[in-house]
């Protein structure tokens, strides 16, 4: 009887092993698969969500997609590309009648744009982060009427980077893709 | 769920219509500010502390056997896994990545991404599921509010069992093909962890854990879709919670007096009766009843698939690729001209279909599989002698030790 038992364990104890090491070595074989063929394996630090500016129609679904609010998404200047005009696209809503800072010329509609006098005929348009919702209208001006300095941007320092972006999963243009998190930015 | 990409085309995002200003001034272009994401290291401590708390989680439902311990473990898990790190990056998600990364070798597919979706498999191949008794914030959110928990009763809860198999399979089938992370998207418990998202999310949450109340960790039961991967692992697994204490022949809860003090103390179902001589009577219809289910079994697999292969087309429909080339086709169709859909759209979208229609017949085959398979086991004698854990159903979350008079009296 006892015989019995322990024979009857040890081959329950010998499929278990049998499963948990095919178990393992499915496992095994997945990770040395992946090492092998795909992208970023020995990366440590994460992929990050980033806005293609070239694919980007400033539709608006990024002001209003994201998990959390306001949008991870801000309008990021690219001031190397910026040609400091008087009459920004970005900036004016289009037919202002005065080139100032008054509010019913501003397309922002938050008023996140500031607007500064560096010398004739030049101003510096700067984001106040804090107020941007990722309209995009101002990208639209700038790309309308502009070089296309101004662009949206997934920001890092707010991004959750959730695993699948909400965002990205509404975007008709199909402009959001995973960027390796030591170059986080498409400043196009 | 219509994406039309590309259907008016757009400016080119950079053009230099207006010369850089040379200052007279001497005024300094700013440069543009690019915050950096949260460093390296964030990750693989998220990972060590995933390592450490399945690791404790195991020292606790196997060698201290303390309920107690466990629920500040799973305290603990959800304050961090789920509030401080808003659940994203989860075990259960990442087996999306891995489905995705199978299939698309351009996806990106960190190592520590792969060891969070391996760790709690491993866990569970050796311990059983100590993952999801102190660890997944989705389980832990749960496990808090679970005040009354009601007894399933059995057929509902081998129906509704099936449900995480299909699950399991969709979600497969939708991140392999890069359609979308469902696991994800449709997470009830996600929107807790960041304090916001849309309102349905929101709703879902608040009505799973409303449910969670009377019916002990419904997500984890009837719709998690990792949870089928752990169930295969824990029924193997090398070691696992007993209800009574081990004996020292080795036996796993040798000590049980089958005094049935601990019969329905799991909120879960999960532990597994005494057989009674029952079964011995009827051993003749019973061996009928499991022919005419292997018998039977075959079909159920074919009708399976072919459903799958019937619901490839409205899943694929979920595509963007494939939905964005149904707009232009209906757009050619209806403007009677010749705005002829590009063959690149067109070959993609046919490319995504194909990939639908053996993925969706795979996972119908896979689907039926599993229905037959708990047929088979309602035909299947059930074995074992004493009151102990269902390896397979088990949370190891230790509640039911503390209802076990050998524990009281050893201790």
């Amino acid at each position: 009887m006892d015989n019995k038992t322990t024979k009857k364990s040890d081959r329950r104890d010998f499929l278990g092993w049998m499963a948990r090491g095919a178990g393992l070595l499915a496992l095994g074989a997945g990770g040395f698969l992946f090492s092998k063929r795909s992208r970023g394996w020995k990366n440590t630090s994460r992929f990050v969500w980033q806005i293609d500016p070239a694919k980007c129609s400033q539709c608006g679904a990024c002001a209003t997609n994201c998990v959390i609010a306001p949008s991870a998404v801000k309008c990021t200047h690219v001031f190397s590309r910026c040609g400091y005009c008087d009459l920004c696209g970005g900036y004016f809503q289009p037919g202002a009648k005065t080139l100032d800072t008054s509010a019913q010329n501003a397309l922002c509609p938050t008023g996140a744009i500031k607007r500064k006098f560096i010398e004739p005929p030049y101003y510096e348009y700067t984001i106040d982060e804090k107020l941007c919702v990722a309209c995009g209208k101002c990208v639209k001006g700038c790309q309308s009427f502009g070089n296309g300095s101004l662009i949206l941007q997934v920001r890092h320092d707010l991004c959750l980077n959730c695993d699948e972006c909400a965002i990205a999963a509404a975007c008709p243009e199909n402009a959001f893709r995973k960027v390796p998190a030591t170059s986080p930015a498409i400043l196009g | 769920m219509f994406y039309i990409e590309r259907l008016i085309p757009i400016c080119p995002a950079v053009v230099s219509r207006f010369p850089r200003p040379e200052f007279e001034s001497g005024h300094n272009i700013p440069s543009t500010s690019v915050p950096a994401p949260p460093g390296a290291g964030v990750h693989v401590f998220d990972l060590s502390l995933l390592l450490l708390a399945l690791t404790l989680a195991a020292f606790i439902a196997l060698k201290w056997r303390s309920r107690r311990l466990m629920a500040l473990l799973s305290v603990c898990s959800l304050a961090y896994f789920g509030f401080v790190r808003h659940g994203c990056l989860c075990s259960v998600g990442a087996l999306q990545n891995v489905s995705l990364a199978l299939c698309d070798s351009a996806a990106p597919m960190p190592w520590y991404v792969f060891a969070y979706f391996a760790a709690p498999l491993v866990f569970a191949l050796f311990f059983g599921r100590v993952f999801c008794g102190g660890v997944c914030p989705l389980g832990m959110i749960q496990d808090v509010v679970a005040a009354k928990p009601l007894r399933v009763p059995s057929w509902i809860e081998r129906v509704l069992g099936l449900a995480p198999y299909l699950y399991l399979g969709l979600a497969v089938l939708f991140a392999a093909t890069g359609t979308a992370f469902i696991i994800c998207r449709f997470d009830p418990f996600v929107g807790f962890f960041r304090f916001s998202g849309p309102p349905w999310m929101i709703l879902a949450g608040a009505l799973v854990l409303l449910a969670g109340i009377f019916v002990a960790r419904p997500y984890c039961r009837y719709i998690c879709p990792y949870g089928v991967l752990l169930r295969w692992a824990s029924s193997v697994s090398w070691r696992h919670l007993t209800i009574a204490p081990s004996h020292e022949d080795g036996k796993d809860g040798g000590g049980c007096v089958v005094c049935a003090l601990c019969a329905d103390s799991c909120s879960f179902g999960a532990i597994r009766k005494p057989v009674s001589a029952r079964w011995e009577e009827g051993r003749k219809r019973g061996i009928r009843k499991l022919a005419r289910t292997l018998l039977l079994a075959p079909l159920i697999v074919v009708v399976f698939g072919f459903a799958g292969y019937l619901a490839s087309g409205p899943l694929a429909g979920c595509d963007r690729r494939v939905a964005r080339e149904m707009v232009l086709s209906h757009m050619a169709l209806d403007s009677h001209a010749d705005t002829a859909i590009s063959a690149e759209i067109q070959a993609e979208a046919e490319w995504v279909r194909w990939k639908f229609r053996v993925g969706a017949t795979a996972v119908g085959v896979f689907f039926g599989l599993a229905v037959a398979g708990t047929l088979v086991s309602l035909s299947v004698k059930p074995k074992g002698d004493i009151f102990e854990p269902d390896k397979m159903k088990c949370l190891s979350c230790v509640r039911c030790v503390d209802y076990c008079p050998i524990h009281k009296r050893s201790s």
